[in-house]
């Protein structure tokens, strides 16, 4: 099952793997890129930096609904690591039982604002985090476990 | 009983180590105290200074991280350790000092089982790579959950 889902532009980096791996305590992690895929280099950084005593894949999008239906993923503890929120839906499309989204960081672009730390949306975004909030019952805004979460949709109004 | 977390360090380590904890855990680590020697100027003000604090809040707990085994300040810093609710670590790095603000803020007591466990979490962060590290990686492949 996924025990907790989130959309960071950096995926798993240093503030990830020791707050929220700690706080979350997964079986797995479940980094979601397609770009990733073809980056050797990338994928190779992310796994010797992976913290110890948890399992890591790394997949395309289409790879990680594969996995997260796999009936073997029901025992784990599953932390879905994807770096948009087009990614996020996607994936919720696609695969049942996610029921949070938390937001971390999203990159800045070309016709983006600041949100909060870290987090910049466009127009598409709005949207796709519109989208998200219909469909699983909460969408937050949470950089580190520290902060205070704020729901998304009250924010992009 | 408050944990109060202390780095204590040669130069300005300690301030510069709060600023790098601050870029991970934001607020968390607003309760931290540093020390360091450009400040201070001698171990024996920041003894001092640490016992004046301890005086003044004698039923908290206190974590003194320091730099360096068998430098001034840990050496200087050292004898505290006899009094009760004083615990000391050298070979202070970020992951020790992150490790041990969320231990403490997490609520976990005081002992040093919990700064034994912190140091060995962070004995397990310290590693070094070179390229034969890529290729036996690459092919372990693209990792399963279970």
């Amino acid at each position: 099952m996924v025990k907790f889902f989130r959309v960071d532009e950096r995926l798993l980096h240093g503030q990830v793997a020791v707050t929220w791996v700690s706080q979350v305590a997964p079986t797995s992690i479940l980094i979601a890129n397609d770009e990733i895929m073809s980056n050797e280099i990338a994928k190779m950084a992310i796994k010797m930096v992976k913290p110890n005593g948890v399992n890591l894949a790394i997949r395309d999008i289409a790879g990680a609904v594969e996995l997260l239906k796999d009936p073997r993923t029901e025992n784990l503890q599953i932390f879905v690591i994807v770096k948009t929120v087009q990614d996020a839906l996607r994936l919720v499309n696609q695969v049942d039982g996610i029921g949070h989204i938390n937001i971390g960081g999203i990159k800045k672009k070309e016709g983006s604002r600041l949100l909060g730390a870290a987090v910049y949306v466009n127009d598409a975004d709005v949207e796709t985090i519109s989208q998200l909030a219909g469909k699983v019952k909460t969408v937050e805004f949470q950089m580190v476990p520290a902060d205070k979460p704020k729901a998304a949709m009250t924010l992009v109004k | 009983m408050k944990t109060q977390i202390i780095l204590a360090s040669h130069g300005s380590l300690a301030e510069g180590m709060v600023t790098a904890v601050r870029m991970v855990i934001r607020e968390a680590a607003d309760e931290i105290w540093a020390y360091g020697l450009d400040r201070w100027e001698t171990p024996q003000n920041i003894r001092r200074q640490l016992e004046l604090e301890m005086e003044q809040n004698p039923r908290d707990c206190y974590m003194i991280l320091s730099d360096i085994k068998g430098g001034s300040v840990a050496n200087e810093l050292m004898p505290m350790c006899t009094r009760k609710g004083i615990l000391l670590a050298t070979g202070m790095n970020l992951a020790m000092v992150i490790s041990a603000v969320l231990h403490s803020q997490s609520g976990s007591e005081c002992t040093k089982e919990l700064l034994e466990g912190v140091l060995n979490e962070v004995r397990e962060g310290i590693s070094c790579y070179d390229a034969s590290d890529f290729t036996d990686i690459k092919e372990k492949g693209d990792g399963e959950l279970w």
